[in-house]
């Protein structure tokens, strides 16, 4: 695809206008958090599809046909990605987005063809199908109508995956691949670069501590930190040995060193590491939402993918949660701040 | 053609043409931001309209102070002979006033932006979205009072 040059100045670009324009309308039928309350606070899975039907966004979707809840969250999803990318004026920034699905299939395809078992959790929101995946990894080569962006990135990435690599191996070697992509194509002005800088610091942030949980060796570390962060890799890399609760305080950013606290603090008395995941989910989508602010610009663009995501994210949790009949309050610790 | 007279028909053109391009310009903005809206939901088409609008204003002051030049030297008719003096005087006062009406009209379609993304999402408060860029109106008014202020002091 051709490259566009995009305005370097945030919030400034007004080729984006009507964009904006069908943001700030799709923005407006996000599940607001009060609605969110309401699906918490059904009893049943039955009745959380009910008043889900309820929300515009969703009525249609549930009302067509009777699908699971993964169907419909997975629709929505690519619905809001099929909407962005058509007045998006093809930008790389908002289809890098959509391509980490592409690389989510990518690991699924080649995990299963190394395991000698069927694909499982083939997502439908990236760009290629599986048949056109399967043509493209047996001819490597992009051909026919396939989406060249896609394309030309999976074979970038695949090029990069030797024939003997482990599962673990192909995990880091796709996801080097695809944030390198991320921040070169998220780094067309400042905000939207800081983004792609915050959303890498942590990653990594994510990966150290697990390394340092499950013992690894410092060569692992440093193998699988990703390039590209505000924190740079050395400084992991040297404090491979250092507990989380002294290497918190080295750490410049009074954001980061309040997810790490917090995060420690929940694993210690609970034992439960996904509050890490969950800070830093919080962490980026409150960044985001200084993208609704802006009137001009993909910023907006981007904050909304983002709030769908979020969104979808959300459901997941209440949807399944209701499923296995948890209760509103185990839900409410995991779900995510949301974008609405 | 005696300078003078060409010096107050280039003031006409170039308050109608400047005033002009900063309304299409902020009419523009308006316009494509109040579409992305339309086309999710078509049915507040008609609280778009006055927040396009407010934008062609200046393109509209620039005519009304075209117009009004055109008629003071009867170029419609038997045109007027004025001095060099008066002819600079003419040209100085159209052509900054139209500085003030084109940069105006560019600053009130991007507010007016502002407004459409704010009625998208709270279609009830049509009056606020409406006053912001009235803000922006006042410079372009106040441009439009000094021109007749200064206009009535010229004579022809």
């Amino acid at each position: 695809m051709k490259e566009r040059k995009e305005s370097p100045r945030p919030g400034s670009d007004t080729r984006y206008t009507y964009a904006v324009g069908r943001i700030k309308a799709l923005e407006a039928r996000l599940i607001s958090p009060a609605e969110m309350e309401r699906l918490l606070e059904e009893e049943t899975l039955a009745g959380a599809f009910r008043a889900l039907g309820e929300f515009s966004d969703y009525a249609e979707t549930i009302a067509a046909e009777k699908k699971g809840p993964e169907e419909i969250l997975e629709e929505q999803l690519a619905r809001a990605y099929d909407a962005v990318s058509e007045f998006s004026l093809g930008s790389n920034a908002i289809q890098t987005l959509r391509l980490k699905y592409d690389f989510h299939n990518l690991k699924v395809l080649l995990k299963a063809r190394l395991l000698g078992a069927e694909p499982d959790g083939f997502s439908k929101i990236g760009f290629l199908s599986l048949e056109e995946f399967n043509r493209l990894l047996a001819e490597g080569t992009v051909g026919g109508e396939v989406d060249r962006f896609a394309a030309e990135a999976i074979l970038t990435a695949l090029s990069e995956v030797d024939d003997g690599d482990s599962l673990e191996r192909i995990e880091v070697v796709l996801d080097k691949s695809y944030y390198r992509l991320f921040l070169n194509n998220l780094s067309v002005n400042p905000f939207l670069e800081e983004y792609a800088r915050r959303t890498i610091d942590l990653i990594n942030l994510r990966t150290f501590w697990r390394v340092q949980l499950m013992d690894w060796p410092e060569e692992r570390l440093a193998e699988s930190l990703l390039h590209g962060g505000t924190i740079q890799k050395a400084f992991f890399t040297a404090n491979v040995a250092t507990p989380i609760a002294d290497f918190s305080p080295k750490l410049t950013d009074d954001a980061y060193r309040r997810i790490l606290r917090e995060a420690k603090n929940a694993y210690q008395t609970k034992g439960d590491l996904s509050v890490l995941d969950k800070l830093t989910d919080d962490f980026l989508v409150e960044f985001l939402r200084r993208a609704k602010y802006y009137c001009f610009g993909l910023e907006p663009l981007v904050g909304y993918i983002a709030a769908k995501e979020n969104e979808v994210m959300q459901l997941r949790v209440i949807l399944h949660g209701k499923e296995k009949a948890l209760l509103a309050d185990s839900l409410r610790e995991v779900l995510r701040r949301s974008y609405a | 053609m005696e300078l003078g007279l060409v010096l107050a028909i280039a003031g006409i053109i170039s308050v109608i043409t400047i005033s002009g391009i900063g309304s299409a310009i902020g009419v523009g903005l308006a316009g494509q931001a109040a579409a992305g809206v339309i086309s999710e939901d078509p049915e507040k088409f008609g609280k778009m309209i006055p927040i396009i609008a407010l934008p062609g204003t200046q393109g509209f002051y620039g005519f009304v102070m075209g117009f009004l030049v055109i008629n003071k030297l009867n170029l419609l008719g038997a045109a007027k002979s004025i001095p060099i003096q008066q002819g600079w005087q003419l040209f100085a006062i159209t052509f900054v006033v139209s500085f003030v009406q084109c940069i105006s009209a560019i600053h009130q379609g991007k507010v007016s932006v502002a407004s459409v993304g704010m009625l998208a999402k709270r279609p009830e408060e049509m009056g606020k979205a409406m006053v912001l860029p009235v803000f922006v109106e006042i410079y372009a008014i106040l441009g439009l009072g000094a021109f007749f202020l200064l206009f009535q002091a010229i004579e022809v």
